[in-house]
């Protein structure tokens, strides 16, 4: 049982991403930018974040630069919607910088969850 | 200075004031003078007057007593007579006469007895006729027992006939009872008489009144005496002093009598009821005074006549003097204009020559024979720091340094030696701070009167600066030519006219071939390096301009080959002349790699479009990927599962979306053009974008009643009023006004020429116009431009815009921009009208239809294939499938089958939908067909359009395609 924050642009993905995790029994809370993400991030504790790389407000890229001066900073999983190489290009060009995975979209139930139990496995039940 | 007129006048009028205040003053003191004269007078005369009564007072009051004593000492005899028993008649009358004789101016003097009978007294003047009884002083004495003296009334006495005054006192008998009265009539011409003494001048006057102020007696008797006697006389004056209690005053009136005026002083009498009053008439007194006044007029008349005398001289010399001195004015007037003039001239001589001097960047000098200054102008001191008076006295020389007077002096030995001009002699000399000033001397000698050199007169200008110049425009030209001939760039300089070659740089002969002594003197198209028509591009912008920047032209080198040149061009002046100084680049190679830059840009585009699109598109797998998962999952819930489901459907909904998008950008949308109304059309699609646009922009719509109607795709006309709702919106982050707005327009020929791509007639004009940041000129040329975007990366493609401007370019119309940045941006859309009416075909689409009919379905993908066969037999259809153009021939040449429609994918192996539909023709001519595609280049050409075909975009939905079906087949 972990608590996760889901930030993505796209409410369709939101909804989808919270129905394969709460399957999953975790306690999920979404944001729909960057912006609110990071404000979550300040008032709550969180062991992991979802986050989209391109969107609006501030983008996850800004997330993730946040993130990366954060202490005590949450385990990342950053989902990157294009072509697989531009994203991973993008993030590592982000001051050496990188999720701790990334995984492209579209993204399938298992390899989510997969993500998920890899970053989190003393969270499984 | 000159008298003027106006001074005369003045002089005159002072004289005359002068003259006039003179005799006003003495007339003032003659005045003053009569006035205290006559005071004087009238003093001297109140004085003799109340003297005079004085005088009366005693002189009467003398007479009154005298008489009154007589009276008393006679009624002392009868008394005592009586007394004695009776009165001795003889006895008082000898009493009587003797007393009388004593009192010559009594006119009577008798007694009476108690009958009132003047029985006693002279005898023989006795006369017992006569009572007095009747008489006031009698009835006071007899009726009035008391000792006193009655004094009656002025009266005519009865036995002497003559005006008198009775005196006269009461006899007591023994007994105290009245016995008679003893009386004396005293003459009033006695008094009158006693007056005349008294000098009163000629017409002076004295009056005695009793105390009723009734007349007792006056002098001079006036001719009517008689009947004023014991009249009530005195002035006005008079009469008001007596009733203020006054017994003594003196005053000024006019008399009573005879009107004359007097100075009166009046007096009662100290004892007895009179009042005395005198008069001086002013006549007398005043003669002497009056002789006085003529006395002054006189002197007055004099004086006045001596002053105007004197004065008419005194005129006639000043006007003597005043023409004199005018004339000496005049002289002294001409004399200091001449000296004023001749000072100015030397003045103006002099200044002008200072100012000269002054002006002068030159220095003026004078030498003596000994080569000395003896005169420096002031501006030596610019030139060489020292002062006119540091100069003179010394030698040219001590201003130089040995060599330079060295070589000065070499240079002067053969004019000093022949006396002749210096001319334009160089020379350093050392300023006053040390530095080195380079002079040009240019003079002249002078000589005396015998021909001896007196020394010579110059000027020195200051060359320092001049020389520099000349020095630095010697650098500046040599650098020029060293810059020129070693350009990295093509110059040439030539004529403007002819395109003479003059000058022509390494760079530019490398290029062109031409050596610089081959192009020299050739004009350029001469040389075959570029045609007259390429030069008449660099001669037209150079005379509108004056110079030209960045012409690209064409070139030819020697040996024949096409070169672009990038040419500039400035007009200069060199060596006096107007020339054309000409700057090219060989821009051919970079030419060359732009256009494969451009082409490479273009895959560049596509490759971020491709990633934009990506992105969304992938969103929208993960969704369905995802909840196809978790259907799978939760197969055993209906309820889940359609939740699903929807989900799905809204993934590829919005993904169909995209990929119209994405087509009507490329043109290759399959695009439905219908009649429609645009006011309806956009008034349901502003229901959606109030939610899109935000609470923070007020959004209006005004629609044009009877709005024209127009033909194009509802879907594309979406697009147009989204894509300007996002951009407006984008455009306002804080907020302002959209609006759209529908007009009729109708453009003549000349509006429509202004308005590329329209043609004369009817439009539908749709405006958006936003209160946003606007775009600046720069932005506008490039804002229909594909991926062009001014929108941070991720949240826009670049294709708003340049799609409207596809669908609007596609359905006939025009697209106009303007904007003012900071105040907002207007689109004006303009669609030419439609004249027919618009069917209603949205009953098509609103439900899935049932009918029936046998189908030949062609899919090559499988998935697709039996999903539709599944949909189709659903809705009542028999269903025929085929997977390749092969298997469809072979169904379709089964003639026992009833087929009444092919429903055909478009691109498959093999052959395509349409050739695959003319072959089933072959066999079945009437079968209907309904192609499917997901590009529209894919659908075929008007002719290849044969009747009972229809086209239908992929994806398609059950409603549309059933609709489509229904309709084909009934």
């Amino acid at each position: 049982m972990a608590r996760i924050l889901i930030i993505d642009d796209d409410q369709q993905v939101l909804k989808l991403f919270v129905s394969f995790l709460t399957r999953e029994g975790h306690e999920v809370v979404t944001a729909e930018d960057g912006k609110r993400g990071i404000k979550l991030l300040t008032d709550q504790q969180f062991d992991l974040v979802i986050t989209d790389i391109i969107m609006p407000e501030q983008d996850g890229l800004e997330v993730l630069m946040w993130l990366r001066k954060q202490p005590d900073r949450p385990k990342i999983i950053a989902v990157t919607g294009g072509s697989v190489s531009i994203d991973q290009e993008l993030l590592l060009k982000t001051a050496g910088f990188t999720a701790d995975i990334a995984i492209p979209k579209p993204v399938n139930y298992s390899t989510l969850t997969g993500a998920v139990r890899e970053l989190l496995p003393e969270q499984e039940k | 200075m000159t008298p003027s007129p106006a001074i005369h006048t003045y002089f005159l009028k002072r004289l005359i004031a002068g003259v006039f205040t003179l005799n006003l003053m003495v007339i003032g003191m003659i005045w003053v003078a009569l006035q205290n004269s006559k005071s004087h007078h009238e003093e001297q005369a109140a004085i003799t007057t109340r003297n005079i009564s004085r005088v009366l007072d005693e002189n009467l009051s003398g007479i009154f007593s005298k008489t009154d004593i007589a009276l008393q000492v006679v009624c002392d005899e009868a008394e005592h007579q009586l007394k004695q028993g009776v009165i001795h008649e003889d006895m008082l009358n000898n009493f009587i006469i003797r007393q009388h004789s004593r009192l010559p101016e009594l006119v009577s003097f008798r007694a009476t007895n108690a009958f009132g009978d003047a029985v006693y007294g002279p005898r023989s003047k006795v006369t017992t006729t006569t009572s007095l009884a009747h008489r006031d002083y009698f009835k006071l004495l007899r009726d009035n027992p008391g000792n006193r003296l009655a004094i009656s009334k002025p009266l005519i006495g009865g036995i002497s006939g003559k005006w008198m005054v009775i005196l006269a006192r009461r006899i007591n008998a023994p007994d105290g009872s009245f016995a008679g009265l003893v009386y004396a009539g005293l003459g009033l011409e006695y008094l009158t008489q006693s007056f005349l003494n008294l000098n009163v001048g000629a017409n002076g006057s004295i009056t005695l009144l009793d105390t009723d102020l009734s007349l007792v007696s006056r002098y001079p008797e006036a001719a009517s005496t008689g009947s004023e006697i014991g009249k009530k006389h005195g002035s006005r004056q008079f009469h008001e002093l007596i009733k203020e209690g006054k017994t003594t005053a003196t005053y000024t009136a006019n008399s009573s009598v005879d009107g004359m005026k007097r100075i009166f002083s009046f007096r009662r009498l100290a004892n007895h009821p009179f009042y005395i009053i005198t008069g001086l008439s002013t006549r007398d007194y005043l003669s002497g005074w009056r002789s006085e006044v003529f006395e002054m007029l006189l002197f007055e008349l004099f004086f006045c006549v001596s002053t105007i005398i004197f004065a008419w001289r005194f005129h006639q010399e000043w006007d003597k003097n005043r023409i004199a001195q005018q004339a000496v004015y005049a002289l002294n007037a001409e004399l200091e204009e001449r000296v004023t003039e001749r000072t100015k001239s030397a003045e103006n001589s002099s200044q002008t020559l200072q100012s000269i001097l002054e002006c002068m960047s030159d220095c003026a000098w004078a030498l003596d024979s000994n080569q000395r200054f003896t005169y420096c102008s002031p501006n030596v001191e610019k030139l060489l720091g020292y002062t006119p008076d540091e100069m003179i006295g010394k030698s040219p020389y001590n201003f130089m340094d040995d060599e330079e007077e060295y070589r000065v002096r070499s240079a002067l030995e053969e004019t000093f030696l022949h006396k002749l001009r210096i001319k334009n002699l160089e020379h350093y000399s050392i300023s006053k701070d040390g530095r080195k000033v380079l002079l040009v001397s240019n003079a002249v000698p002078f000589f005396d009167d015998a021909g001896n050199l007196e020394g010579y007169r110059g000027v020195d200008t200051d060359i320092t600066e001049q020389k520099r110049a000349e020095e630095a425009l010697r650098e500046s030209n040599d650098r020029f030519y060293r810059i020129f001939n070693n350009a990295p760039t093509m110059m040439s300089i030539s004529t403007l006219e002819e395109g003479r070659c003059l000058e022509a740089n390494k760079r530019f002969s490398e290029i062109s071939g031409f050596s610089r002594e081959e192009i020299i003197g050739k004009t350029f198209v001469e040389a075959g390096l570029l045609t007259g028509a390429e030069r008449n591009k660099i001669v037209s912008a150079i005379r509108s301009n004056n110079y030209v920047n960045d012409l690209d032209l064409t070139y030819y080198s020697k040996s024949g080959f096409q070169m672009i040149w990038k040419y500039s061009g400035q007009m200069i002046q060199l060596d006096g002349k107007q020339l054309l100084l000409s700057s090219s680049m060989d821009i051919t190679e970079q030419r060359k790699l732009e256009l494969q830059l451009l082409h490479s840009q273009k895959l560049d585009a596509v490759g971020q479009l491709a990633g934009g699109i990506a992105h969304d598109f992938n969103n929208k797998l993960t969704v369905i990927l995802g909840c196809v998962e978790l259907t799978h999952m939760d197969i055993d819930n209906p309820a889940k599962i359609r939740e699903y489901l929807d989900e799905i459907t809204t993934a590829a909904e919005h993904s169909q979306q995209m990929t119209m998008q994405l087509l009507g950008f490329s043109r290759q949308q399959a695009v439905m053009p219908i009649v429609l109304d645009a006011n309806s059309c956009i008034a349901e699609t502003r229901k959606s974008l109030s939610h899109l646009i935000g609470e923070h922009i007020s959004f209006t719509f005004t629609p044009e009643n009877n709005l024209w109607y127009i033909e194009i795709d509802p879907v594309q006309l979406d697009q147009i009023v989204m894509n300007m709702t996002i951009n407006a919106r984008d455009a306002m982050p804080n907020g302002g006004v959209f609006s759209i707005e529908t007009h009729n327009v109708t453009f003549n020929q000349e509006q429509s020429k202004q308005r590329i791509g329209t043609l004369p007639g009817d439009y539908v004009c749709i405006t958006f116009r936003d209160t946003g940041t606007g775009i600046d000129q720069n932005t506008l040329e490039h804002i229909f431009e594909p991926f062009f975007t001014t929108k941070e990366q991720g949240k826009g493609t670049g294709l708003g815009l340049a799609t409207v401007h596809g669908i609007i370019h596609q359905n006939r119309g025009v697209i106009e921009v303007s904007s003012v940045p900071g105040k907002g941006t207007t689109f004006t859309v303009y669609f030419p009208r439609h004249h027919e009416h618009p069917q209603d075909n949205h009953t098509d689409h609103e439900a899935v239809q049932s009918g029936s009919g046998s189908i030949l379905l062609v899919e090559d993908e499988k998935a697709l294939r039996e999903t539709s066969a599944l949909l189709l037999q659903k809705i009542g259809y028999t269903v025929h499938t085929a997977e390749s153009p092969g298997k469809a021939l072979k169904i379709a040449a089964d003639l026992t089958l009833g087929l009444d429609v092919v429903f055909t994918d478009m691109v498959m192996p093999e052959m395509n939908g349409i050739e695959l539909v003319e072959r089933i023709r072959e066999v079945r001519p009437n079968i209907k067909s309904v192609f499917a595609s997901g590009y529209s280049t894919e659908f075929p050409t008007g002719e290849q359009m044969a009747h009972h075909t229809v086209f239908i975009q992929k994806p398609y939905d059950l409603k549309k395609l059933s609709g489509i079906l229904k309709n084909m087949i009934a």
